[in-house]
């Protein structure tokens, strides 16, 4: 068989493990190494089709610009979207006490103020369950909170792609009534207040 | 305790190595990109992909330089005028160059094509790198322009 024939097979593999990955990956930077390893496999396929102009073009553009482009976008962020958890959903069924909810929100700010963040409160989606990782997520929200009326406690679950969440969890397990459950997908934790 | 105590030894750290190897790689970027736009009609490469070059050659500069003053509307003004020095000299071209030389082969006219190639390649590069420059600048100061 032609050696040829087998690299291209070997990239064409790397081109849709590449792809996969770029959609099913959730942080945000991986996201961005991935799709530049995408450009990069698809460029040696150009040059192996006998197209090295458009190779060129894919490295120059695909691999350096656009990652460069997507890395201060994820560096640009300005707002720490904040989301209830909505009420409708299993994991939860009653409603928090607004004046609570107030609170929480300051203790948040003041947070937000030394980072020059803007705290925001976006609402739970009623309906749906909300998650802070995928890439199909309606919004991109940061905290996600419910609370427990049986220990009158606030569990929040923060978004590992952001890069204030070591610093938060620390400010936030120096508040009262509030647990930090954990990041990602991590529900099941129990933490004491 | 201040949370920027956990963050600010980090950057520093980082912050001279990415200095050291921008500066080591600046020039050879540089080189890369104008071989590309120079040779374009000879070998892969053109205006375009030279130009993305240069662009990202100046944000490796961008990116390391302590002082971000660019003026960004000078930019973007040499850009326009750049794109209609494009049409008027693809006008230009098409009017006056392309009937007569289309089938000659004879050296002086391939020397010609040559030349033309060469302009236009720079024309489009010098366009593409501002451009691409541009981009990168609005997109770090937003809502300057």
């Amino acid at each position: 068989m032609d050696p040829l024939m087998i690299l291209m097979a070997v990239l064409c593999v790397a081109l849709l493990i590449a792809a996969l990955m770029t959609l099913i990956t959730e942080n945000n930077f991986r996201l961005i190494l991935y799709f530049a390893a995408f450009s990069l496999t698809a460029a040696g396929l150009y040059m192996l089709l006998y197209a090295p102009d458009i190779a060129l073009a894919e490295i120059a553009v695909g691999c350096a610009f656009v990652p460069l482009i997507y890395t201060i976008a994820v560096m640009k962020q300005t707002t720490l979207n904040v989301v209830v958890r909505c009420a409708g959903s299993e994991q939860c069924d009653c409603y928090m006490n607004p004046e609570r909810l107030e609170a929480f929100m300051e203790e948040i700010g003041r947070f937000c103020d030394l980072y020059g963040l803007e705290a925001r409160l976006v609402g739970g989606l009623e309906g749906k369950v909300t998650t802070v990782a995928g890439i199909f997520r309606p919004s991109s929200p940061d905290l996600l909170i419910d609370y427990d009326p049986v220990q009158d406690l606030i569990r929040v679950e923060g978004n590992e792609n952001n890069c204030l969440i070591e610093s938060l969890e620390r400010w936030l397990n120096q508040t009262p009534g509030v647990a930090f459950v954990g990041v990602g997908v991590s529900e099941n934790e129990e933490v004491e207040a | 305790m201040s949370p920027f105590n956990s963050l600010r030894p980090r950057i520093s750290q980082s912050y001279d190595l990415l200095k050291v190897i921008s500066l080591l790689l600046l020039p050879f970027m540089l080189m890369f990109g104008l071989y590309i736009v120079f040779n374009g009609d000879l070998s892969p490469g053109g205006g375009f992909q030279g130009g993305v070059v240069l662009a990202t050659a100046y944000i490796l500069v961008y990116f390391i330089s302590e002082q971000k003053t660019v003026e960004l509307s000078r930019l973007i003004r040499i850009e326009k005028v750049l794109f209609f020095a494009l049409i008027v000299a693809g006008v230009v071209h098409l009017l006056f160059f392309s009937g007569a030389l289309a089938t000659l082969v004879t050296p002086e006219a391939m020397r010609l094509k040559r030349i033309i190639l060469i302009a236009f390649n720079m024309l489009i590069g010098a366009k593409v790198a501002l451009g691409m420059s541009g981009i990168i600048t609005m997109f770090f100061e937003e809502g300057s322009l």
